[in-house]
């Protein structure tokens, strides 16, 4: 099989350049295989930062198709100037910044209908076994909070710390993915995290008595 | 405040990048040892640190069960969209309805057509006519048999040789015959003759299934110093 031959059994989460460059010829010769390695890949980073991009994360499955059928359609027109994952990447922000303009012209009335079936949110496989109760209920209201304030921040500035401290990209690719200059990515990453800091003043620190109360007493 | 040759307000400003490790490194040697030097600094860049931990700290958000058949049903309608002309989609598109149209038929069809075969490779005997059965040189059987000769009269014979068919009811009567061979010319004294002959001859019918048919008996006459009746079923 012709992609046996490319080699494109590709685990873990790192890829290598050639292990890329295989990847991305065998998507554009149609492989079923290839096609199956993206998805299982990308699908959860892909749904995972339009989770964060949207205010409604019930749209983003919605977006994560969208998303990959144009990763599908035009992958003849990635040309490696990125990785792979940024050029991705960059589709996503971009389809979840059209679907909020969308949302935003169509002024849709929000009706709150709690979790869906079948719809994870974000307090999803917070579980931690080797934590008490209460400091698993302190992490759960710090990260509730967290992100609240960041639902709250403004999206560009959003998408910019998102994809620094919780996908963890480096300066270059989020200049990338955002098709801004570098100094605009450092101008919004400083300026979303201090607003981000003004909207949790306060939050936080009694969040940490509560914790440093949790401690045990030791004589 | 200046502190090592630096402002407290430009520290504050650059924390963000020296935290992500994107400052020149001379600047970043300033930033050092202004935050060593700064509490107030060194607590506004612990509180960026804290912050970031929490953003880090986050779960990835869990995609729900059925977005990966979603994404593999948009990655197989672009390999579609992508193999071959509009005319040989719109071909394998007709070819795939029709094979799924057809595959729920494909087995009680071929049921059907074993079973009629079977059912009547069973029962036609039953249907064959009565006539073509007791004319065929086919071995009776329980289930077939020949025409058998029940009783004859006395029989006076002395024309010749002849073979005459005789064609006989269900009850095993004669209802007709013909004279297959005779020898010389079929004179009137020799149609009376084989007439009288069979005038008290009567026969078993021929049977199909245990029920009496109509059949055909093939009987030879022939005279000498004693004359003789040969019937052959």
């Amino acid at each position: 099989m012709a992609d046996t031959a490319v080699g494109l059994h590709i685990e873990g989460c790192l890829i290598s350049h050639a292990e890329e460059e295989a990847l991305v010829a065998a998507l554009s010769q149609r492989s079923e295989d290839a096609y199956e390695i993206l998805i299982q890949r990308y699908q959860q980073p892909v749904y995972s930062l339009v989770c964060r991009l949207l205010n409604d994360p019930g749209d983003a499955p919605d977006i994560v198709q969208e998303v990959f059928l144009k990763v599908f359609r035009n992958i003849g027109a990635f040309r490696g100037n990125s990785s792979l994952k940024t050029w991705i990447y960059r589709i996503a922000v971009n389809e979840a910044y059209n679907h909020r303009r969308w949302f935003c012209r169509h002024q849709r009335q929000e009706v709150a209908l709690g979790s869906e079936e079948g719809t994870p949110n974000y307090a999803d496989g917070m579980t931690d076994p080797g934590r008490s109760p209460f400091e698993q209920a302190a992490d759960h209201e710090t990260r509730v909070l967290v992100e609240q304030a960041l639902e709250n921040l403004n999206p560009k500035f959003r998408a910019a710390v998102v994809l620094r401290d919780i996908e963890d990209l480096n300066y270059e690719d989020i200049a990338t993915v955002l098709d801004v200059s570098l100094g605009t990515v450092k101008s919004r990453i400083m300026r979303g995290r201090e607003a981000l800091r003004k909207i949790l003043e306060g939050r936080l620190e009694v969040e940490a008595r509560v914790r440093w109360s949790s401690q045990p007493v030791t004589e | 405040m200046m502190t090592n040759g630096m402002e407290c307000s430009s520290v504050r400003q650059r924390v963000s990048a020296y935290l992500d490790g994107a400052v020149p490194a001379e600047e970043r040697r300033l930033l050092k040892r202004h935050l060593n030097g700064c509490r107030e600094c060194a607590l506004e860049s612990e509180r960026y640190s804290q912050m970031r931990q929490s953003l880090r700290s986050l779960p990835k958000r869990v995609p729900p069960a059925d977005l990966t058949t979603r994404l593999r049903v948009v990655a197989s309608k672009v390999r579609m969209e992508s193999f071959g002309s509009p005319w040989s989609r719109w071909r394998e598109r007709v070819e795939l309805s029709l094979r799924n149209l057809m595959r729920p038929l494909a087995l009680p069809a071929v049921g059907g057509l074993c079973s009629a075969v079977f059912l009547f490779s069973t029962l036609v005997p039953m249907f064959k006519s009565a006539y073509a059965m007791s004319a065929s040189a086919d071995v009776p059987t329980m289930l077939v048999t020949s025409p058998l000769l029940k009783y004859t009269g006395p029989v006076d014979y002395s024309d010749g040789d002849a073979v005459v068919d005789l064609q006989l009811n269900d009850q095993g009567r004669i209802v007709d015959y013909s004279i297959v061979s005779a020898p010389g010319q079929q004179s009137e004294k020799l149609r009376r003759s084989i007439e009288n002959s069979l005038l008290f001859t009567e026969f078993w019918p021929a049977t199909t299934f245990g029920r009496g048919v109509a059949g055909t008996v093939r009987i030879s006459f022939r005279s000498g110093r004693s004359s003789r009746i040969d019937v052959r079923g």
